[in-house]
């Protein structure tokens, strides 16, 4: 008797054991839309959103679910949310939006997951094309907005795959640039620079007056990057729109002249010491640091640092200055800046909730949602309709530079794979710590561009 | 059935959850790795076969060559310097004296704290205007102040000084068990037999600590090639490749670049090699070892 007893307890844990690895979350709540009503049942078996929108009735109950890694509780993003609510139970007053939110990259795997277990939310940011390619994300090139969108956007390089577009720019994000002490270049007598030569004589005087030129916080190895390719831009579209094809396509080789007159340039500087000493042992915020305390006159950022500069200043109480931008440029003064979105608003391919994403889709992007969220952001609209109200003056340069210059949706690193531009970042620490530029390093980059090229999801140029 | 056989049976089925556990999440993933080692796979979408590309590029990438080397440096310096400085600390510690619980305590003291809040702590100290340099100013030796992780000279060196802070002490618990456990009698009869000092140690206490040698050789060896934590906290395996140590060198190649395919043949490559070595150094302790 004793010894049944065991065996049934034995077969009872193995049963539970099969049945827990074989359930999925659809039992547990977490496919990817639910819905509660006969009429959605019936929706959720088509598959077009124009014979969707016949059967769909607005006071159906539903969640839909919105996935984003950068919905933190910052004021402006608080309200993006509840706008977003607000603005979707006038469409759908049964409806509830579940937000699937993970802050920072850790998003990405979950999405990666979620993707692969169709588990991921009706409706999405995401930041990389592959799973259009790999046939997660609807094909959004009939949607009303595509008109709307600016022709850069349409080009951008994570929206736009074979000529379709899956996913909405939701904002349009300045690449990054050389951004400046006003103040100190007035004191200086320093002129934003035009010519890669005048950049190096700015840093000169700046050194001379005993303050550290360019703030680096290498750390965070994407602040490496960004100097590198934002520099790499205006050395190679400007002369040759097709640099990047050619480097893809091997026409091109990562130790030509014109990259390596990049890392001669930045040689130059790290032997003039126009580097902050602990360059690569400091984060960006300990680099904005350095730039808001007035100890160093430039720093290579993104669109946020206006907005970071302030709050720092406040912070550090530091002696206020008007912050000033220009982007870098080549040896004869050619200037190229990046203006994309690096993430689109997508639809999961496999929800079944078809014209309700659309149609979340559709909120999300209307002028009243996405115009205060973008002035959040520091982003530049992207969408026409779409007002972005500026308050600091140093928007009218960026405006300037951006309407006389070539602005494109892409950097050099859109045409390699993430494994040939993190060895291109790798030679650059290594110039930084103050090792002799050897283009031979380059070689790594060539190496690992020949064996990851087919993960290149190559830009519509 | 008979007694004997109903007994395995009932085993046997209170075994299955756990084998089944053990299948589903140990052994089918690993046959799996090795299937996805062969294929280009970002982990998003189907994978591609490419044969032995990944391997054959695993000797081409700076990360994993010079990860490798790292951690080959990092097991030598752990075989030579790390396990007799933690012999010399253990055979100190195991003597009389009035301080003894209190050092004990004290070298043990870093195992327990968490190593990423040390790497934190010690990557604020190590920078150039850090606590390290500001000592060195104060003593006069300005001059020999750095960027102690932003060197390619000193970068890794100094991850290889901090592992130490914690290693030794921790594995000199293990060699101060050893010593303890080793007869009392032993080391009498050997004086009365005329032996003294290092004559007492090389033909007692050494090989009488074999067993823990072997211990602590194999988890220095294996601790060494899985250096993981400190590189990716303080430095990230920069500045260029300086210090990567293979184990970071994998962890990049499948999360900073996407790339499941070539992480995994690197991981088997170094998995691997942590077996070929651990086979070789066990082999030839465990030859040295003495049974009483």
């Amino acid at each position: 008797m004793k010894k049944r007893a065991m065996i049934l307890c034995a077969l009872t844990l193995l049963a539970s054991t099969v049945f827990a690895g074989c359930s999925n979350s659809k039992n547990a709540g977490g496919s990817s839309g639910s819905s509660e009503t006969p009429a959605s049942a019936s929706s959720s078996a088509t598959d077009s959103g124009a014979q969707q929108s016949e059967v769909v009735s607005n006071d159906k109950k539903f969640t839909i679910r919105a996935g984003a890694w950068f919905l933190d509780d910052r004021a402006y993003q608080v309200a993006f949310k509840k706008a977003i609510e607000d603005g979707y139970k006038k469409l759908y007053p049964n409806a509830k939006i579940q937000w699937d939110v993970t802050l920072g990259a850790t998003y990405f795997d979950k999405l990666k997951a979620q993707f692969a277990s169709d588990t991921a939310p009706d409706v999405t940011f995401y930041q990389t094309l592959d799973y259009a390619k790999a046939g997660n994300l609807m094909d959004l090139s009939n949607e009303p907005w595509v008109s709307k969108m600016s022709e850069s956007s349409k080009k951008d390089p994570t929206l736009n795959y074979e000529g379709k577009i899956y996913g909405a720019s939701g904002w349009g994000y300045l690449g990054g640039g050389i951004w400046y002490n006003q103040e100190l270049f007035d004191q200086l007598g320093i002129q934003p620079p035009k010519t890669a030569q005048e950049f190096l004589d700015a840093c000169e005087k700046i050194k001379a007056a005993g303050k550290t030129p360019i703030a680096l916080g290498f750390k965070d190895l994407w602040t490496a990057d960004m100097f590198l390719m934002c520099w790499l831009q205006s050395y190679t579209f400007p002369n040759d729109p097709d640099f990047g094809k050619k480097l893809y396509d091997g026409t091109i080789k990562f130790d030509d002249a014109v990259i390596q007159k990049v890392y001669q340039n930045i040689e130059t500087m790290k032997s003039k010491g126009y580097f902050n000493e602990n360059a690569l042992s400091i984060d960006w915020p300990q680099s904005a640091q350095l730039f808001a305390s007035g100890e160093a006159a430039m720093i290579v950022q993104g669109p946020w640092m206006p907005a970071s500069n302030k709050e720092n200043i406040a912070k550090g109480g530091y002696d206020s200055f008007q912050i000033g931008f220009f982007p870098f440029m080549d040896d004869q003064g050619h200037q190229s800046l990046v203006v994309n979105s690096g993430s689109g608003l997508g639809i999961n391919a496999k929800t079944k909730l078809v014209q309700e994403s659309k149609d979340l889709v559709n909120l999300i992007l209307s002028p009243e949602i996405m115009g205060p969220w973008q002035e959040g952001e520091g982003s530049l609209p992207t969408l026409e309709g779409v007002e972005v109200k500026s308050t600091d003056p140093v928007n009218d340069t960026i405006k300037q530079y951006l309407d006389s210059g070539l602005t494109l949706p892409y950097k050099l690193s859109a045409f390699m794979p993430a494994s040939a531009s993190n060895a291109m970042v790798d030679v650059l620490t290594k110039v930084v710590s103050g090792v002799k530029f050897d283009p031979s390093d380059l070689q790594a980059a060539q190496n690992a561009m020949e064996k990851d090229k087919a993960t290149v999801v190559l830009p519509q140029s | 059935m008979n007694l004997k056989r109903k007994q395995v049976v009932a085993a046997s089925l209170f075994l299955v959850p756990a084998a089944a556990i053990f299948l589903l999440f140990f052994y089918v993933p690993f046959i799996q790795s090795i299937y996805y080692s062969f294929t280009d796979w970002s982990g998003i979408g189907a994978p591609t076969f490419i044969g032995w590309d990944n391997y054959l590029h695993v000797w081409k990438d700076p990360h994993m060559t010079e990860g490798l080397k790292n951690s080959l440096k990092m097991a030598i310096f752990g075989l030579l310097v790390q396990n007799s400085l933690a012999l010399l600390v253990a055979i100190s510690l195991n003597r009389q004296f009035r301080t003894r619980s209190f050092i004990r305590t004290a070298f043990y003291l870093p195992v327990i704290i968490s190593l990423v809040v040390a790497s934190v702590v010690w990557g604020q100290m190590l920078q150039f205007d850090g606590f390290i340099n500001a000592v060195l100013n104060q003593i006069g030796l300005g001059a020999i102040t750095e960027d102690w992780l932003g060197n390619v000279k000193t970068s890794f060196p100094s991850i290889i000084l901090l592992t130490q802070w914690q290693a030794i002490g921790y594995c000199a618990i293990i060699y101060l068990a050893g010593l303890q456990a080793i007869p009392k009698d032993m080391y009498e009869a050997a004086e009365i037999e005329g032996a003294r000092g290092f004559s007492l140690f090389r033909y007692i206490t050494l090989p009488m600590l074999m067993p823990a040698v072997s211990i602590v050789l194999f988890l220095t060896v294996v601790g060494a090639l899985k250096l993981f934590d400190l590189p990716y906290i303080l430095t990230n395996g920069g500045p260029g490749t300086s210090s990567y140590t293979l184990f970071l060198a994998v962890y990049n190649a499948a999360f900073k670049e996407n790339n499941y395919g070539y992480a995994t043949a690197g991981g088997i490559v170094l998995a691997i090699f942590i077996v070929i070595v651990s086979i070789v150094q066990l082999t030839f302790t465990r030859r040295k070892e003495v049974e009483l």
